[in-house]
């Protein structure tokens, strides 16, 4: 049986990984601070995916330059676990160099809208399943709208942006709730009843503060992959948390390989 | 020294490091006159059928790897690369290596129910024969991405295919092979954890035992 993922979300600007709150930024460490406080080197049995989103707001190439490229270089030579890039991608230059970079799959969000052919000529180049279309929602006069630019700019109708990113052929629909973004409330499971239905696998972020808030969505049907870009919640031993609970909850998800869950430890204080 | 096709779209870095892990030494190689001096040879992949085999067509590495395999050294086929090693693909146009004789189909052409692509991990359903290859493959969750696979039924015609089976809304397909010293896996052990590892494992074990 196909298992439900938890995807790890990290978000990347020049050298530092970030805190993302409400897609405000707060800058929280580099590569090693990263590895060091969510214990990598075991992180694969607890997390399903990866996915490194650079978010920078200078109109620079994403996914580039040294430093990217040795920090994920970094991160995956301590786990082997799928991984996803993305942030601001617009061209096949800065998909192919994702793909160069050890990238199993890419992440598209603001090109739905802006750049709509590179999505499709990806889908035929690298194939469906290793496309993904990201949209940002918030809530709206009852109903729900979509934001592109890192939250910033008005887009369209949630219904429609959903209809135009699946008809691109991307192979994934991941669904973030600006309003719960680093929040920990839990996710929005009214957004998410907005998006059942889809004809690709669902993986819905925003909100997620605690193991129960998994078991919330992946209980749905239609939702395969839950994610958390939570810093600070899921530091330590958080997934390994989150997996065992699951777990005890019979939830179908992938065993977490040595089953040693030991007493929880304080989170370390960090900068 | 295992050589590891250059596949010029992939996760090859995970796969070293994977290798590496078996303390397996292994080398990207492009150059198809390069490949007679390797031990074994691992055929990654991610993309679209025919962008992957026109890239090996291009640089003369489809004939260089069906050579490397006539001589009987072991062959692995990853995901995209498993798919490569058969007939040809309903995703695309272009003729497979064939060293596989089964064509590749849409999950949907499989009887699958479900969301296409299959993402995350699955388990093995059923498993047969005395691979000790495959036999690695029991009880373990291993990761997939993709639309497209080897059916079981397809898989079924050629007798000296052994197969481990994977069921997925109602498609059952190969999820791991072996013909003779031809292996491959449509779920990527290098980014599967511990269970690849060991898989890895096996393969290179063929390599010390031949």
């Amino acid at each position: 049986m196909l298992k439900k993922r938890l995807i790890f979300i990290l978000y990347y600007d020049a050298g530092h990984f970030y805190l993302s709150r409400n897609f405000r930024l707060q800058r929280v460490g580099d590569v090693r601070w990263l590895v060091d406080k969510f214990r990598f080197k075991a992180i694969g049995r607890f997390i399903d995916e990866l996915v490194i989103l650079d978010v920078t707001r200078q109109a620079t190439p994403r996914c580039a330059g040294s430093t990217f490229s040795d920090s994920v270089a970094y991160l995956m030579r301590q786990t082997l676990v799928p991984l996803t890039m993305g942030g601001g991608l617009s061209s096949m230059a800065d998909a192919e160099r994702c793909f160069q970079l050890g990238a199993d799959k890419i992440l598209f969000n603001s090109a739905v809208l802006a750049n709509p052919g590179v999505i499709t000529d990806c889908v035929a180049r690298f194939g469906a399943q290793a496309v993904i279309g990201a949209l940002d929602v918030l809530p709206e006069a009852g109903g729900y709208v979509t934001r592109v630019g890192n939250g910033q700019q008005p887009a369209l109708g949630l219904a429609e942006h959903l209809q135009r990113t699946v008809a691109l052929g991307v192979g994934e629909v991941l669904v973030n709730s600006i309003e719960r973004d680093g929040t920990g409330m839990g996710f929005d499971l009214a957004l998410i009843e907005h998006c059942l239905g889809l004809q690709v696998p669902l993986i819905v972020a925003g909100g997620a503060g605690k193991p129960e808030h998994f078991g919330q969505v992946l209980r749905l049907a239609d939702v395969q992959a839950a994610a958390t870009g939570n810093l600070f919640n899921f530091i330590g031993k958080g997934f390994e948390q989150v997996r065992h609970f699951l777990l005890a909850q019979q939830f179908p998800v992938r065993s977490a390989g040595a089953p040693r869950l030991q007493p929880t430890v304080t989170s370390e204080a960090t900068s | 020294m295992i050589a590891i096709i250059d596949s010029q779209t992939g996760n090859i870095g995970s796969l070293l490091n994977a290798l590496a892990c078996v303390e397996a030494a292994a080398e990207i190689v492009s150059d198809p006159a390069a490949l007679p001096s390797y031990d074994a040879l691992v055929l990654p992949g991610v993309g679209a059928f025919d962008h992957a085999m026109t890239t090996l067509r291009q640089r003369g590495l489809d004939m260089g790897i069906r050579n490397f395999a006539s001589t009987g050294r072991p062959v692995l086929g990853i995901c995209l690369g498993m798919q490569l090693l058969c007939t040809g693909s309903d995703e695309g146009e272009c003729v497979g290596l064939g060293l596989i004789d089964a064509r590749i189909e849409h999950l949907s052409a499989m009887g699958c129910r479900g969301k296409v692509p299959h993402v995350g991990f699955n388990d093995i359903a059923q498993q047969e024969g005395d691979s000790p290859f495959l036999a690695a493959t029991a009880g373990q969750d291993f990761y997939f991405v993709h639309s497209y696979g080897l059916s079981e039924v397809s898989a079924r015609r050629d007798r000296e295919l052994q197969t481990a089976i994977t069921e997925y809304e109602g498609a059952r397909f190969v999820a791991a092979l072996q013909r003779g010293t031809v292996f491959a896996t449509q779920f990527h052990p290098e980014k599967s954890g511990e269970a690849g590892v060991a898989l890895l494992q096996q393969f290179v074990s063929c390599l010390t035992h031949a």
